[in-house]
C-alpha cells in the first residue's frame, strides 16, 4: 500500500511520528539516516584539468612531439631557424588547445535554476513546538506547516488542510492551482493524489499540515533534477566531425612522415636530416588553423543567429541545428500565437456570428451569418455579460488574466463595451471540479448573476434561454440538443466552447443561457510557409500537445503540418519502446493529450532511429527532455529559467519559424566549413609536393616549415573565417539535412582539395621557384646554393605561388556548387577586410626585414612577379568549369 | 539455515527488517531479529521495531527470534554469524558524504570484511510499507550476472509478486560512444540480451514477470540514476563487490553514488567470501 492511499493514523505509524512532530533526538538520527534534504549537485567540474586535457589529445600530442623534434634538429644543427619552428608549433598547440576548451566549456547551470524553486527555510513542528528550520535539515517525519506562499521543501502527506491550492506547474506543467485536501486517495500514481504535496510546488492559497513522506533526490522533484542532470547527451555531429578530420588527416600526415623518415634513413641524407624531413611533412600536413577557424566561424554564426531571435548557449548547437532531421514543437506560443480569440459565437436564438480580427489587440468586425432583427442587441448582451464575469484586462500596453478570459473581453472590447466592476459583489472562482464561474452584480437594490463555464455543466443550471424574439423561453430537451449539436460542431473545428448564461438573483441556479462562444488559438501567419520549407528540406515536423487530438488535427491542418498518426498520452503509455521506435522510423505522428514527461520518451525514441532532434519546451519538467535532445529549444517570452538553462537554444519571440531560420544557418555554417575544409586541404598540397620533389630530385629546398605555418596560421586563416561567414546557397533548404548523406570530410572534399585545386597551387608554386631559379642562372643539380639570398627569394616564390593561388580560391570557393559570380562581389564584406589584411601580410613578407628574418623570405624583383600571373587566372577557370559540370551531373540525374 | 535483520530501533533498520522478512518467508528461514547494544540506541524503539516485524512474521506464521548482543559490533556479528549457519545478513545503511574515508559507517565495514553469510545492505530512501513493491530493478553491468546475484533478485521478486527488469549497462568511452553506429549499438545489446536470455527463461519457470533491457553509456551511475528517474521502480537490486575499505581512498565506488543519491530503495547484495 502506498503510504497516501492510508489514513492519517497509519501515516504517522508507518513514518514513527506524531502530529506533534519529532524529537530532537529522532531529528538527529534521521538526519544522519537520510541525509539532508539536498537535490545532488553537479560534482564542481575542474577546468584547469580539462584545459590541460586538451594538450594531450592525439592531434595535439603529434604537434607536440613535432616541436620537441625541432628543438632536438636545434641542439645539433643550431641557426638553421629550427628553434624558432618549434616554438611556432608550440604557439600552434596552445591556439588549438584553447579554442578547443572555449568550445567544450559550458556552464550548465540548469541544476542551480531547479535549485532556485526549493525554499531556504521551511516552517516546522517539533517536540510539540512550530519552529522555523534551514529546509536542509528537513527530514522523513517531519510535520511540515504549510501557508499561502510557502513554496514546499519535501513531499509530504497531507494531515489537516483549509483551502489548501498548490501551483504544481514545476511537477506537471499545469499553471491552474491544484485543490489539496486529507483525504487519503485511490490513485495509484502520487503525482495525482489529492492528498500529497511536493517539493518544488508554492502554495498559493489556504494553508496545511503535511507529514513529510520522501526528501531531496527521493521527491518528485528529484526525479526530474535527476533526469536533467544525468541525461546522457551523445556528441554532436560536428564534435563527431572534428574527431574524424583530425584523426583522419592526422594518421596521413604521420604516415607520410614515417615512410619519408624511412626513405631519407636508407638514402645519403643521415637520421638528421631524415627527422626533419619528416618533420617538414607532418607540419605540412597537419590543418593547424581547422580549430580556431571551425570555433570562431560557429561564434560568428551564433551572432548572426541571435540577430534572427535565437540565442546560441552552445556553440557546437550552431551546426547541430543544420543537421536537425526532427523537430519536435509544442503547440501553444510556438506554432500558435498563445493569444487566445473568439471567431464565433452562437446566440440561443440560432444566429451565428462570425467575428474578425486575431489576437488581444487587433481590431475586428461582428458580421451575422443570416439577418436577424434582434441579433445585435442579443449579441451586446452576451459580450456584456461575459465580459462582467472575467477577471482579465487588456489595456492598451499591458494584457493580464487568464486567456480564455482574455478572448472574450477583446470580442468585447472590438464591440467597445466596458466592464460594470463597480456593482460587482461577488465572485464564484472557477475550479477545475465546477467547470464554471460566476459574478454577482448589485445595482438599484436588484441582484443579478453572470455565468459562464463548460456547456455541459452551465446548461444543468440553466432553465431558460434567449430567444429570437428577445424574450427568455423554456429549455426544453430539443433546444438542449440543438445547444450540444452546436457546441460538438465547434469542438469538431478545434474550438473552445464556453457558454454564457445569466440569473436575476445571485444564486446559480435557473439560469438564462444567452449562447456559446467559440474560441481558439490561431496559428501564426508565418507558421505555415516555414512548415513548408522544413518538409522541402527533408525535416520532419511533429507537433507535441497537451491538447485533445481534435484540436491538434485542425491546427496541424491549418499549417499543412503533415501526419499519418495520432496518438495520444494513454496510447503512448502503455506502448512498448520498440514499438514507439518502430513507428517513429517510418511514420510522421501528431501527439496529442501528451504530459511533458513524455516528450523526453518521444526524443529517446527519435534518437534511437538515427534522427536528429530538435525538441522545443518551456515547463520546468521540459529540462529532461530538452536536455535529451541534440537540440533543445527554450521559449524566451514563456519559457521557465530551468527550461532555459537546460536548452541550447533560446526562441526570443517563441516563434517556430525562428527555428526554421536557425535551421537555415545551421545548414549554411555546416557547409561554409565544409568550404573552408577544403580551401585548407588545397593549400596542403604546395606546401608537401615541394618536400616530395625536394626528397627524389637534385633541387634546392623549396620551401621551409616555418614558411608552411606562415600559410596554415597566417594567411589561410582570416579568409578562412570569411568563408565561414558567407551567406546561405541558394538551395540551402532543397538539400537534406547536413550530415545524413553528405559528411564535411567526404571524397568529393579531398578530390577537390588535393587533387584538382591542391595540384594547381602545387605546380604554381613549383614553377614559380623553378622559374626564378632558372632566370638567376640556376642549373639542375645545383642542391647547395652559393647565395643562400636568393634561394631565400626562390622559396618566397613558392610561398607567393601558394599564396596568390589561394587569393583566388577563396574567391571561387564562396559558393560550393554555383558560380562565384552568383554570390554578389560585396556580400561578404569580411571576405573584403580579409583579402586586405591577407595582401598587407604578403607585403610584409616581401618587404619588412623583421618578418623576412623570421619567415625566411626575400624581397623579389617587381619584374619576376609575372611568373605567378597564371595561375591564380587558371585555378579560377577550371574551378567554375568543375562546379558546373557538377551543377550539370545533378540536373542529370535530378538531384 | 537464519536470515538475520540487523535492528537498531531505527525506521531504516526496520524497512531493512521487513525485507530480511520477506527473503525469509520465500525460502522457509527462520528470521532472527539481531541488536547488538550500543549506547547510541534507544532499547525501546529497538524492542518496539522487533514487536512489530514479529506482529507481521507472525500474520505469515513465521517463526522469529530476538538476538541481543554485547560487544564490538563487528567482531560479535561476525562471531555470530560464524557459529549460527547464517544464510544471509540484512542490514541498513545511512546517507554517506561524497568524501569520508575516516568514518565508515557499520555496512561499510561489513561490506570490506571476509563474512561467511551474504550481506544485503538497504538503503532506504521511501519509509513506507515494503508490502507496496510492485516492481523490482536488478541493475548489472554489461552482461555480468552471477547465478547468486541472480538468485537473491529472483527470491525478492517471488516475495512481493513483483514485476522484475534486469537493466544492464555496458560502459564505453565518451569517444568510443561517437564512433558507435546504429547498427554497432544494435549488435553490442543484441550480445548482452543474448548472454542473458537463459536468466528470462528461467524466470518464466519460476513464473516471475521479467524483461531485459540494455542500455550503453558513458557513466553507468548517471544512467542508471537516470532510469530510475522516469520509471516507477520501487525497489533496486545492485551487485556489491567486496573491495577493502581502503580502496575508495583511490577511487570513490559507483555504489556509494548510487546510495547517496538514489530515488527509490537500494539493496546492494554482497556474495559471502572474501575482500580484495
Amino acid at each position: 500500500m502506498k503510504l497516501f492511499t492510508q489514513e492519517k493514523a497509519e501515516v504517522l505509524r508507518t513514518l514513527k511520528t506524531s502530529e506533534q512532530g519529532l524529537t530532537t533526538s529522532q531529528v538527529s538520527r534521521r538526519q544522519k539516516e537520510f541525509g539532508p534534504n539536498v537535490l545532488e549537485e553537479e560534482e564542481e567540474k575542474n577546468y584547469f584539468l580539462s584545459y590541460l586535457k586538451q594538450y594531450i589529445q592525439f592531434f595535439a600530442l603529434l604537434l607536440e612531439t613535432a616541436a620537441i623534434l625541432s628543438f632536438v634538429a636545434d641542439y645539433y644543427a643550431p641557426n638553421q631557424g629550427n628553434n624558432i619552428l618549434g616554438y611556432a608549433i608550440l604557439g600552434a598547440v596552445i591556439i588549438n588547445a584553447t579554442f578547443s576548451f572555449w568550445q567544450e566549456y559550458r556552464a550548465d547551470k540548469a541544476m542551480a535554476a531547479l535549485l532556485k524553486l526549493m525554499p531556504t527555510m521551511v516552517t516546522v513542528r517539533r517536540n510539540n513546538a512550530i519552529t522555523t528550520i534551514d529546509s536542509k535539515e528537513l527530514t522523513t517525519g517531519d510535520i511540515l506547516m504549510l501557508v499561502e506562499g510557502d513554496k514546499v521543501a519535501a513531499d509530504a502527506v497531507v494531515l489537516a488542510s483549509t483551502s489548501l491550492y498548490l501551483n504544481l506547474s514545476p511537477l506537471n506543467g499545469e499553471s491552474r492551482p491544484a485543490a489539496r485536501n486529507n483525504q487519503p486517495s485511490q490513485q495509484t500514481n502520487s503525482l495525482q493524489a489529492k492528498n500529497m504535496v511536493f517539493a518544488g510546488a508554492t502554495v498559493t492559497a489556504g494553508n496545511g499540515v503535511a507529514v513529510v513522506s520522501a526528501i531531496g533526490n527521493a521527491t518528485e522533484f528529484g526525479k526530474i533534477a535527476s533526469l536533467a542532470k544525468n541525461v546522457e547527451k551523445s556528441l554532436s555531429p560536428m564534435q563527431r566531425e572534428i574527431i574524424r578530420i583530425t584523426r583522419l588527416l592526422t594518421i596521413i600526415a604521420l604516415v607520410m612522415g614515417v615512410i619519408f623518415f624511412v626513405l631519407g634513413l636508407f638514402s645519403a641524407k643521415g637520421p638528421l636530416m631524415a627527422s626533419i624531413f619528416a618533420l617538414s611533412l607532418i607540419v605540412a600536413n597537419v590543418p593547424e588553423g581547422l580549430l580556431p577557424t571551425i570555433t570562431l566561424s560557429l561564434s560568428l554564426a551564433s551572432q548572426r543567429m541571435a540577430k534572427r531571435n535565437a540565442l546560441i548557449k552552445n556553440l557546437d548547437s550552431v551546426e547541430t541545428l543544420g543537421s536537425a532531421s526532427v523537430i519536435c514543437t509544442d503547440k501553444t506560443g510556438t506554432i500558435t500565437r498563445n493569444q487566445m480569440t473568439t471567431r464565433s459565437i452562437w446566440l440561443a436564438g440560432g444566429d451565428i456570428v462570425n467575428v474578425s480580427g486575431e489576437g488581444y489587440l487587433e481590431p475586428g468586425e461582428f458580421t451575422f451569418e443570416q439577418e436577424s432583427a434582434t441579433g445585435e442587441e442579443r449579441l451586446v448582451e452576451l459580450l456584456q455579460a461575459g465580459l462582467n464575469n472575467c477577471n482579465a484586462a487588456i489595456d492598451e500596453n499591458e494584457t493580464r488574466g487568464d486567456p480564455t478570459e482574455l478572448a472574450i473581453v477583446a470580442a468585447a472590447r472590438k464591440k467597445g463595451l466596458k466592464k460594470n466592476v463597480e456593482h460587482k459583489i461577488q465572485e464564484h472562482v472557477f475550479t477545475s471540479e465546477r467547470k464554471m464561474m460566476s459574478s454577482v452584480f448589485q445595482s438599484d437594490g436588484q441582484r443579478s448573476i453572470y455565468c459562464k463555464g463548460a456547456v455541459e455543466v452551465l446548461l444543468e443550471k440553466c432553465l431558460y434561454y434567449m430567444d429570437k424574439d428577445n424574450t427568455n423561453k423554456q429549455l426544453d430537451a430539443s433546444i438542449i440538443n440543438k445547444v450540444t449539436l452546436q457546441a460538438e460542431s465547434f469542438e469538431k473545428e478545434a474550438y473552445r466552447v464556453l457558454a454564457i448564461g445569466k440569473g436575476d438573483d445571485e444564486r446559480e441556479e435557473e439560469l438564462t443561457l444567452l449562447g456559446l462562444v467559440a474560441i481558439m488559438d490561431l496559428p501564426r501567419a508565418e507558421v505555415a510557409e516555414a512548415v513548408a520549407i522544413c518538409r522541402q528540406a527533408g525535416i520532419r515536423t511533429m507537433m507535441i500537445t497537451g491538447d485533445n487530438a481534435y484540436t491538434a488535427a485542425a491546427i496541424a491542418q491549418k499549417i499543412g503540418m503533415q501526419y499519418d498518426r495520432i496518438i495520444q498520452g494513454d496510447e503512448l503509455e502503455n506502448m512498448s519502446d520498440e514499438r514507439l521506435e518502430n513507428i517513429l522510423s517510418q511514420e510522421d505522428i501528431l501527439f496529442a493529450r501528451m504530459a511533458s514527461k513524455q516528450k523526453l520518451r518521444i526524443a529517446t525514441a527519435l534518437q534511437s532511429v538515427g534522427e536528429v532532434v530538435a525538441m522545443t519546451g518551456d515547463g520546468v519538467n521540459d529540462a529532461p527532455a530538452l536536455k535529451k535532445a541534440d537540440i533543445g529549444i527554450a521559449m524566451g517570452e514563456g519559457g521557465t529559467e530551468v527550461a532555459k538553462e537546460a536548452a541550447d537554444m533560446i526562441l526570443l519571440d517563441d516563434n517556430f519559424s525562428t527555428i526554421v531560420a536557425a535551421i537555415e544557418e545551421g545548414r549554411t555554417v555546416y557547409f561554409n566549413i565544409k568550404k573552408f575544409v577544403t580551401y585548407i586541404l588545397s593549400s596542403n598540397v604546395p606546401e608537401i609536393v615541394p618536400y616530395i620533389l625536394q626528397f627524389f630530385f637534385k633541387i634546392p629546398l623549396p620551401l621551409s616549415v616555418i614558411q608552411i605555418l606562415s600559410i596554415d596560421l597566417g594567411s589561410d586563416m582570416l579568409p578562412g573565417l570569411a568563408l565561414g561567414s558567407e551567406k546561405p546557397e541558394k538551395n540551402i533548404m532543397k538539400r537534406p539535412p547536413a550530415g545524413s548523406q553528405e559528411k564535411i570530410l567526404d571524397w568529393e572534399v579531398f578530390k577537390r582539395g588535393y587533387f584538382f585545386i591542391g595540384i594547381i597551387e602545387a605546380t604554381a608554386a613549383m614553377v614559380a621557384f623553378l622559374s626564378f631559379l632558372v632566370l638567376n642562372g640556376w642549373q639542375y643539380g645545383t642542391v647547395d646554393l652559393a647565395d643562400p639570398y636568393l634561394h631565400r627569394q626562390a622559396m618566397t616564390m613558392t610561398l607567393l605561388g601558394a599564396v596568390s593561388c589561394q587569393l583566388v580560391n577563396v574567391w571561387t570557393m564562396r559558393s560550393w556548387e554555383f558560380s562565384a559570380f552568383s554570390v554578389g562581389l560585396l556580400s561578404n564584406p569580411f571576405l573584403l577586410f580579409a583579402m586586405v589584411i591577407e595582401l598587407a601580410w604578403v607585403w610584409m613578407l616581401l618587404y619588412v626585414e623583421p618578418v623576412q628574418k623570421v619567415f625566411n623570405t626575400a624581397t623579389v624583383p617587381l619584374s619576376h612577379l609575372w611568373i605567378l600571373l597564371p595561375f591564380p587566372i587558371f585555378l579560377f577557370f577550371f574551378h567554375e568549369l568543375y562546379k558546373w559540370r557538377l551543377r550539370s551531373r545533378k540536373e542529370t540525374h535530378g538531384t | 539455515m537464519n536470515v538475520i535483520a540487523a535492528i537498531n530501533g531505527q525506521i531504516t533498520a526496520e524497512v531493512s527488517a521487513f525485507y530480511a522478512l520477506h527473503f525469509a518467508r520465500v525460502h522457509g528461514f527462520p528470521l532472527r531479529l539481531l541488536h547488538i547494544l550500543n549506547p547510541a540506541d534507544n532499547i525501546e524503539a529497538v524492542e518496539k521495531s522487533m514487536a512489530t516485524i514479529e506482529r507481521v512474521a507472525e500474520k505469515y506464521g513465521m517463526a522469529t527470534k530476538r538476538v541481543v548482543l554485547g560487544g564490538p559490533p563487528i567482531r560479535t556479528i561476525e562471531q555470530y554469524l560464524l557459529e549460527h549457519s547464517s544464510e544471509i545478513l540484512f542490514c541498513s545503511t545511512r546517507y554517506h558524504q561524497r568524501k569520508n574515508l575516516f568514518n565508515l559507517s557499520f555496512s561499510q565495514k561489513l561490506s570490506s570484511m571476509t563474512l561467511p553469510a551474504d550481506l544485503a545492505v538497504v538503503r532506504v530512501v521511501h519509509p513506507r510499507t515494503t508490502l507496496s513493491t510492485k516492481n523490482i530493478l536488478l541493475f548489472i553491468r554489461g552482461n555480468r550476472l552471477s547465478v547468486e546475484k541472480f538468485t537473491f533478485f529472483a527470491s525478492m521478486a517471488k516475495a512481493y509478486k513483483a514485476s522484475c527488469e534486469i537493466y544492464s549497462v555496458s560502459v564505453v568511452g565518451k569517444r568510443q560512444r561517437a564512433r558507435l553506429d546504429r547498427g554497432q549499438v544494435k549488435l553490442m545489446l543484441k550480445n548482452n540480451d543474448d548472454r542473458l536470455s537463459h536468466y528470462k527463461q528461467l524466470a518464466k519457470h519460476m513464473d516471475i514477470p521479467l524483461r531485459l533491457k540494455h542500455s550503453i553509456a558513458v557513466n553507468e551511475m548517471d544512467q542508471v540514476l537516470y532510469h530510475l528517474s522516469h520509471t516507477n521502480f520501487d525497489l533496486v537490486i545492485v551487485g556489491g563487490e567486496r573491495l577493502s575499505m581502503y580502496s575508495s581512498m583511490s577511487k570513490a565506488k559507483p555504489i556509494e553514488r548510487l546510495h547517496r543519491s538514489t530515488s527509490v530503495n537500494t539493496i546492494s547484495f554482497y556474495l559471502r567470501g572474501g575482500a580484495r
